[in-house]
């Protein structure tokens, strides 16, 4: 305090925190008890108030557009269906000050050291229940214990190499532990997030505050992890093993994939031979050294552990057993992230540490104990009854809430199941401020804070990710039940200065083989693959709807020009229109046909239906994607992700116009900014094999319907996207012959059937794996060249008879189904090794 | 008594598996009344990696990997195995079964206390107040807790019907419960259900029974099977097998072959291939007495 003393009276507010009413009798973060602004806040909020509450709102506003841009979300459940949530940044941070971050940067330090230990016991010797440290049942009841991993020992004895704990502020200023998160603690990626995103925005209140940094957190982790490594030789293989986009917190997980230099893998990527750990690469089986796991450890291998989990790798326990991979945290360290553990820390910490615990825990007593048992069932009134060990589903029960009725069920269930049940006292949550309608108001907030550890060192996040409350009022602050989260900044102490920095620096490399980018699992290459066909269907549909709607919207009145003729023939022809139509229609029920295909996802092959797909697809590969490309995809996924409007027909147009400019984006993209690897590779052929059979069935449509309206021509052009090339080449009304020259055979029209063709052989031909199928792949191709080619040298399409219509027609049939069987030869050569998984239990 | 126990596995997949890993509890444990004379497994085609441990429960696991495809994969399991009668136990001279219950809450990890580690929750048994009120019926106040679990026995065997056609490897306890029939490995774990729900600890066995057949038919070629029973706890005396779909105290006909919470962590093989989809599954026993 003396250090700011002078420079304002104690005591005045800026401007800002003005009317901010914190309730009497909780801690609050940014005013002391009297009212007066608490000293760390100063510099901080002297900065705040020199912009309007109309600019902070508006940073408010670009942080929302930021986070979106990053992709950042946090995907909810809710009625067995998952939403993905836009992840909430409230502008202001939390602030702490360097000496209680010391206090409690020493207290995680502590319960992390500990908690390695008690792990280590546990799947040891099992010293603390054989001495009385832990009531036995502790043990036995607990389904988190996993036996099948006793007596594996993991690299350098790291249990817990992230280890995170949620801590709450008391009325009387002191921090206590609320929880454990040993099992696969998440929320580190979110931190960096929020830093990056708040560090932009309030760039001056960053620096004024003297923020550490927390970039050289992530360094040390990233090095850390090599160094886990149980086989020390070269650069060691390390990665990221996620449930998949599926999962709450995968926008985390690809996030810190990237930051910590580590491929993103989910189960099927992952294979075991010889009790070693392989990721499958389209180059091969690559071995991993060491797995930063987030999926939950039940589901980690369905050979030993669940049998009905999809998600795992069997095998994976043998391995670990065998000691050939680092496993991070190790399998069954969720036995310690058990709330009724809380109430055994201190004879723990003073058994395996000799210290008495430097961060209290919250009061809880375990039902399967006796005496506990009875306090609990007596004081129902003034207690939160939880679940004992993790994973039973069941929610907090605040006894006050119940009725007499509900009170006596509560009892009878903890009396038939006592162990499975802890009473917790209520915690009276501190309040910090957050910005809410243009002014600060106060939130219930918990911090969760995270430490790693080496083998040999303990290193601190200095910050965390603090969650606040919805309501003034809630009684549980989670990511599940809404609310917001903070950046936390931890202040510099007297004499450090800092700089802000959130990039992190280059990866020292030890010495060995430098990772090749070409490694990538086969999974991503079928998505990237589908992403590139998914990409230009879409472009296709846009094109043939903007097409027809332009005709429709253009004519003053509507009349039945040849155009319009064709182009319905041509839309029954792709089977985007009944058939019916092909007889009769009206413009009218033909523009409502063409609506629903923009608007309505309820059928196969609309805009919708295509935009979510491919929305899917770029979600599942998203840590393959460079973050401008994500942001088209976001894009085109926000923009074409519309409702129609007053005037549909209009609006359609419009949405088709910036639809088909995203997706121009997106392949400018993939042609100037994607690493020329096998990914693109694979995107590139989804796009080619795409393209070509779409121009096939273009020109099907068009012979057919040409014999009796010429009016097609035009709007095959427009949607072959050829037209200014032809009006350059011909200066003319289009002609078939022509027409079909350019589509099929002009080796310099990037729309060109032959063009497809070609750089379908090159790529074939680039594709990793030499030998067998793949020869087979390329003589597929070049018979699909070879074919066209001849059919172009016969000459008979450019005098075109009846009987020659059909025969191309049918020739251009014959070379669409080996196209076809190109696509699923690379399913199978490239994708299809996949594991379909089959526990062959008697 | 000697026994040769032959148990065949042959899986035939529809498409080659370019890899399989197996575990596998095969191996009879030794005990004071089941001695192991001989014991082999041949594993065909020749598994890259074979690698036997003991588990958290004692039993002799084996994990192995075959690596080549494979469209088939025959494990021949062949033990020799003597028995004698397990010790008595006086059932009615056991601990009251609110005594044994009583072992939850003990501050220490004992030699008893061990036993609880089978009193809780386990993957396939969950316990529920419903099988505590139908097994509470066979513990009244203070009843020697052996004497209750052999009655919980006969009355699972008196009013459960054995029925091959009722049952999977994957029929929850609920489902036996409700429907009164089901197989051994059904009755085991509802028999486990009930015990653990009265907060008794209770081990699901795995093993083999010598079939006898019909009178004046000579026996069939792999007609046995896997078998399945319980055991229960007195502190004292020790663990008492108790066969409930024959209502019989396991003794010299029964080979024991691995313990544990329930069928998930011992069954006999337990596999996931990679590369294949459907297979069919083909399981012979022969439990041979041999004249001595």
């Amino acid at each position: 305090m003396s250090v700011e003393a002078g420079k304002r009276p104690p005591g005045i507010r800026p401007r800002l925190a003005a009317g901010y009413q914190p309730r009497g009798e909780v801690y609050d973060e940014l005013l002391s008890p009297d009212g007066h602004l608490r000293p760390h806040w100063r510099a901080f909020l002297g900065s705040l108030s020199q912009s309007t509450r109309t600019e902070i709102s508006q940073r408010e506003e670009s942080a929302r557009r930021l986070l979106r841009e990053h992709g950042a979300t946090y995907n909810v459940y809710a009625e067995g269906e998952s939403q993905t949530r836009p992840w909430r940044l409230d502008l202001l941070p939390l602030l702490l000050s360097a000496d209680e971050w010391r206090r409690i940067a020493a207290g995680v330090t502590q319960r992390c050291r500990l908690l390695n230990l008690l792990l280590a016991d546990l799947y040891g010797p099992q010293r603390a229940l054989k001495e009385g440290l832990l009531p036995p049942a502790m043990l036995h009841a607990n389904p988190a214990f996993l036996p099948p991993c006793h007596g594996i020992v993991p690299p350098r004895g790291v249990y817990l190499h992230r280890h995170a704990v949620d801590l709450a502020r008391s009325p009387d200023g002191r921090w206590w532990v609320l929880a454990d998160r040993a099992q696969a603690p998440s929320g580190a990626g979110y931190a960096l997030e929020n830093r990056v995103v708040l560090s932009r925005l309030l760039p001056n209140e960053f620096y004024v505050s003297q923020v550490e940094q927390i970039a050289p957190f992530f360094e040390a982790e990233r090095n850390c992890l090599r160094q886990l490594a149980p086989e020390p030789d070269g650069e060691p293989n390390v990665v990221l093993l996620t449930p998949g986009p599926r999962n709450e917190t995968y926008f985390e997980h690809s996030f810190l994939a990237r930051h910590l230099d580590c491929a993103l893998v989910e189960g099927e990527d992952l294979t075991v031979r010889d009790e070693r750990v392989y990721v499958k690469t389209l180059d091969g089986l690559q071995q991993v050294d060491v797995i930063l796991r987030r999926v939950d450890e039940h589901y980690c291998d369905p050979l030993e552990l669940d049998a009905e989990s999809r998600l795992g790798v069997p095998g994976l326990v043998q391995a670990a057993r065998a000691g050939k991979v680092a496993i991070l945290n190790a399998l069954g360290s969720g036995a310690v992230e058990v709330g009724a553990l809380l109430a055994f820390i201190p004879a723990l910490c003073r058994a395996f540490l000799g210290e008495e615990p430097l961060l209290p825990s919250l009061a809880t007593w375990w039902c399967g104990q006796e005496k506990e048992r009875s306090y609990v069932l007596d004081h129902l009134d003034a207690l939160v009854v939880k679940p004992a060990f993790p994973g039973t589903g069941r929610q907090p029960i605040f006894g006050a809430d119940l009725d007499a009725g509900g009170r006596e069920a509560l009892r009878r269930a903890v009396r038939f199941n006592p162990a499975a049940y802890v009473g917790q006292e209520r915690v009276a949550l501190s309040t910090t401020p957050v910005w809410v309608d243009d002014r600060l108001e106060p939130r219930p907030l918990v911090l969760r804070v995270f430490v790693s550890y080496s083998g040999d060192r303990f290193e601190v996040l200095p910050g965390g990710l603090t969650r606040v409350a919805p309501e003034r009022d809630a009684p549980v602050v989670s990511s599940q039940s809404g609310g917001s989260s903070k950046d936390t900044w931890i202040l510099a102490g007297p004499g450090q200065r800092t700089t802000p920095r959130t990039a992190l620096g280059p990866l020292r490399r030890s010495r060995g083989k430098p990772p090749t980018p070409a490694e990538i699992p086969s999974r991503v290459a079928d998505n990237l693959f589908w992403l590139g066909r998914y990409a230009e269907r879409l472009e296709d549909t846009a094109r043939t709807l903007r097409c027809a709607l332009s005709r429709l919207a253009d004519e003053s009145g509507i009349e039945e020009t040849p155009e319009l003729l064709g182009l319905v023939d041509l839309l029954v022809h792709f089977d985007l229109l009944p058939a019916a139509f092909r007889e009769d229609w009206r413009p009218g029920a033909v523009e409502r046909e063409l609506l629903r295909l923009v608007f309505r996802s309820d059928r196969l092959g609309t805009v919708q239906e295509l935009r979510y797909r491919l929305n899917q697809t770029g979600f599942v590969v998203r840590d393959r994607l460079s973050p401008d490309t994500l942001r088209v995809l976001e894009r085109i996924d926000t923009d074409a992700g519309v409702r129609p409007g007053r005037n549909p027909l209009h609006f359609s147009l419009a949405v088709l116009n910036t639809l088909l400019l995203n997706l121009a984006a997106l392949s400018g993209m993939e042609m100037e900014n994607m690493v020329r690897g096998h990914g693109w590779r694979f995107m590139e052929l989804g796009r080619r094999l795409e393209r070509a059979v779409n121009i096939i069935s273009l020109v099907q449509g068009g012979l057919l319907i040409e014999e009796n309206n010429r009016g097609v021509l035009q709007p095959m052009l427009e949607i072959a996207d050829s037209t200014m090339t032809y009006r350059r080449l011909h200066f003319a009304q289009p002609v078939l012959g022509p027409v079909l020259e350019l589509l099929l055979f002009t080796a310099r029209n990037p729309r060109a059937l032959v063009f497809q063709l070609e750089l379908l052989r090159l790529h074939v031909g680039d594709l990793p794996g030499n030998g067998g199928s793949q020869t087979s792949l390329i003589e597929q191709a070049d018979g699909a060249l070879t074919q066209l080619k001849g059919i172009e040298t016969a000459g008979r399409w450019a005098a075109v008879q009846r009987a020659t219509r059909r025969e191309l027609s049918d020739q251009l049939g014959t070379l669409a189904d080996r196209l076809r069987q190109v696509s699923t030869g690379i399913s199978q050569r490239y994708f299809m090794h996949l594991a379909h998984q089959t526990a062959a239990s008697p | 008594m000697i026994y040769e126990v032959r148990h065949t596995t042959l899986y035939r997949y529809h498409a080659p598996a370019s890899v399989s890993h197996h575990v596998a509890r095969l191996r009879p444990r030794e005990l004071a009344f089941q001695q192991l004379l001989a014991h082999r497994v041949d594993v065909e085609p020749a598994p890259t990696v074979w690698r036997e441990q003991q588990d958290y429960y004692g039993n002799t696991v084996a994990f192995f990997t075959v690596q080549q495809p494979h469209h088939e994969l025959k494990v021949t399991s062949e033990s020799r195995v003597e028995l004698a009668p397990p010790p008595a136990l006086a059932a009615e001279d056991s601990a009251p079964w609110e005594e044994v219950r009583e072992l939850a809450f003990e501050h220490r990890l004992t030699e008893a206390g061990r036993a609880m580690e089978f009193a809780f929750d386990s993957p396939l048994v969950p316990r529920a107040q419903a099988y505590a009120e139908y097994g509470a019926l066979s513990f009244p106040a203070r009843r020697p807790v052996l004497a209750g679990a052999v009655d919980l026995m006969q009355r699972i065997y008196r009013e459960f019907e054995f029925d091959p056609g009722a049952s999977s490897v994957a029929t929850p306890v609920s489902e036996t419960f409700q429907r009164r029939r089901g197989v051994c490995q059904d009755f085991a774990h509802l028999m486990l259900a009930c015990l653990r729900s009265l907060g008794l600890p209770a081990r699901y066995v795995s093993g083999y029974l010598e079939t006898l057949p019909p009178p004046g038919q000579p026996k069939l070629e792999g007609a046995d099977a896997s078998h399945a029973w319980v055991a229960a706890f007195c502190p004292r005396l020790g663990w008492l097998e108790l066969d409930p779909t024959n209502a019989i105290i396991p003794g010299e006909r029964h080979v024991r072959l691995a313990w544990g919470q329930d069928y998930s962590d011992v069954s006999p093989i337990r596999g996931v291939l990679v590369g294949s989809g459907e297979h069919e599954l083909e399981v012979a026993v022969d439990v041979l007495p041999q004249s001595e």
